[in-house]
């Protein structure tokens, strides 16, 4: 939880020597963690660095486990594909919120910024995500996540993923009004947000 | 014949060392530059004044016919505009600024897209030793602000604004935001040796620009997004807020704070190094109403057309926002119209020159609108 990654190392290590499975500390240990840095920090209560600290302690922690977890063993919670949308190059939302996903034990697909359409269709065909996260931070730019998702539409592809819109002029209203299936205000609440999707 | 505003009590007037704020007005006509100090001054003047703190040469092409290549560059170190340019721009858009525009180079990766725009990167300082790399021109140098001084000296009636960056947004930018909040954490010593560079150098900066003819000094810092601060409240204070203090002790003019986002839980503590003024009041990420009940009696507020009316908006829309602003927060003085931000290249000229023809309508005091 302080996001102290050595100590997660040896914990998860020492874990492993008792016994514990892998699946069982991902879930009892990092994904619960997750679960309340998520929470603190959307409260206010934490910020960017000690969130951070957290997600790469669990990152550390998840590279002990994964050899450990063979065949279909071998899963997080869900791929998400995420870019920043084309004409936009704000970078520093995008990576926050892949960071606290990986995290938070999801599989990350980053397109990285000034990403076309086209670029997040292929995506979705190509890696089949749960979800599909785009980011844009100019009110110019916002327009191509509609056209993302009408070219999802055209591709028969819309119904396979589940669309999340963010970044600084994005809102409810406008993620409603373009029919993405939801608005992240930060990137706790994004991970928040996609956990409650799954369920 | 006196207008019947008098000196102020604003403790704007008392917490900015060295600024007297003594504001008896003596003229039927208002200047734009005494319209503007009355407002940081906590007072009313004869109108809602508006400025903006920065201007994208390539809206000001838009919105004059300028026949250039758009063109960015997103690191944006150096002033858009000659003198002239400024004034013609201040000009058409109504504004009772100019501003001038100096920042520090920051250490960046940058990158190009197919048009030909320049933006930064990752950072480029990651350990000690990459702390050699950075080399800010020489701050003692007389020449270093010849063209500030005569931008300055020539500002006419308009409020002189100088622009410039704190030391902690540069100091992040060069880090990258990821490895400058995760080395508060593991490698503090390189996060306050640069900081230390950095407000170092604006320290110098800010004791040499005030004393030239700028009515305002201008700091921006950005460390927050849109629900809150980056880092905690309690880093804020005792990694920056030291910073600041000693910059305060060099500044004369009023000292205005832009960071865009949340910035609520660092208020109190910009009101006590001295701040006059605080931009924008991010719309979406802080309530200009709330900021104007808690603090409008501390500071001026600056703010907050929103940006997204002003992109793909229209000018009724626009009015509307406005009219709304200039009910809310302009009564009882201490409040400057700006934009949300600054003043992008995709926003559309006509959207713009909608607000200050809505000052023009409903701005002038004593405020009359339901």
């Amino acid at each position: 939880m302080s996001g102290e990654q050595h100590t997660v190392e040896e914990l998860t290590s020492q874990a492993i020597k008792q016994g514990a499975a892998a699946e069982q500390i991902i879930q009892d240990s990092f994904i619960s963690a997750m679960r309340i840095v998520g929470e603190k920090f959307g409260a206010g209560e934490i910020y960017i660095p000690e969130m951070l600290r957290a997600a790469r302690a669990m990152k550390c922690g998840m590279e002990i486990l994964r050899p450990l977890l063979v065949g279909d063993k071998v899963r997080t919670l869900a791929k998400v594909v995420i870019g920043t949308v084309k004409g936009d190059m704000h970078d520093i939302g995008k990576n926050l919120v892949a960071m606290m996903l990986e995290g938070s034990g999801f599989e990350v697909v980053d397109l990285g910024i000034d990403v076309p359409v086209n670029k997040f269709v292929d995506a979705v065909k190509q890696y089949r995500p749960r979800f599909l996260a785009m980011s844009a931070l100019l009110t110019t730019t916002m327009a191509q996540m509609k056209m993302v998702i009408e070219e999802l539409e055209a591709a028969g592809l819309r119904q396979t993923v589940n669309v999340l819109v963010g970044g600084a002029p994005v809102n409810q209203v406008f993620a409603d009004e373009i029919g993405a299936d939801g608005f992240g205000v930060n990137a706790g609440q994004a991970a928040e947000l996609m956990k409650t999707m799954l369920n | 014949m006196e207008s019947g505003i008098s000196g102020s009590t604003h403790p704007i007037g008392q917490i900015n060392a060295g600024v007297a704020h003594q504001w008896r007005i003596k003229m039927e006509k208002w200047n734009n530059r005494e319209r503007v100090m009355a407002a940081l001054s906590g007072q009313e003047p004869d109108r809602v004044p508006y400025c903006e703190l920065n201007i994208d040469r390539v809206f000001a092409a838009k919105l004059l016919g300028w026949d250039e290549k758009p063109y960015v560059n997103a690191l944006d170190e150096d002033t858009p505009f000659t003198l002239e340019e400024a004034k013609k721009v201040s000009t058409t858009l109504g504004l009772d600024n100019i501003f001038y525009l100096r920042r520090q180079p920051v250490y960046v990766n940058t990158f190009v897209d197919e048009e030909g725009r320049i933006f930064p990167g990752t950072g480029k300082i990651k350990t000690q030793s990459d702390l050699a790399m950075i080399d800010l021109p020489d701050p003692h140098r007389d020449e270093f602000y010849a063209e500030a001084e005569s931008f300055a000296r020539q500002k006419g009636e308009y409020a002189a604004f100088f622009l410039t960056r704190g030391g902690l947004a540069p100091a992040m930018l060069s880090m990258g935001i990821d490895h400058f909040c995760l080395s508060l954490y593991d490698d503090l010593k390189l996060v306050e040796q640069l900081l230390d560079i950095y407000f170092g150098w604006m320290e110098v900066v800010a004791e040499k620009v005030c004393q030239l003819d700028f009515d305002v000094f201008c700091m921006a810092d950005d460390f927050a997004f849109n629900t809150g601060l980056m880092f905690s409240p309690d880093t804020f204070k005792q990694l920056i807020v030291p910073h600041y203090r000693r910059i305060a002790e060099k500044i004369t003019i009023p000292w205005v704070f832009h960071s865009d986002g949340n910035i609520q839980k660092s208020i109190d503590m910009l009101i006590a190094v001295g701040v006059a003024g605080i931009h924008p009041i991010e719309k979406g990420a802080m309530d200009i109403r709330k900021v104007k009940k808690d603090y409008g009696d501390k500071l001026c507020i600056f703010g907050n057309v929103d940006l997204v009316l002003l992109g793909s908006g229209s000018p009724e829309e626009v009015e509307k926002e406005v009219l709304e602003l200039i009910r809310d927060i302009a009564p009882g003085g201490g409040y400057i119209l700006t934009s949300g931000n600054s003043l992008a290249d995709y926003l559309k000229p006509e959207c713009v020159l909608a607000i200050s023809k809505t000052i023009a309508k409903y701005g002038s005091y004593p405020i009359k609108i339901d």
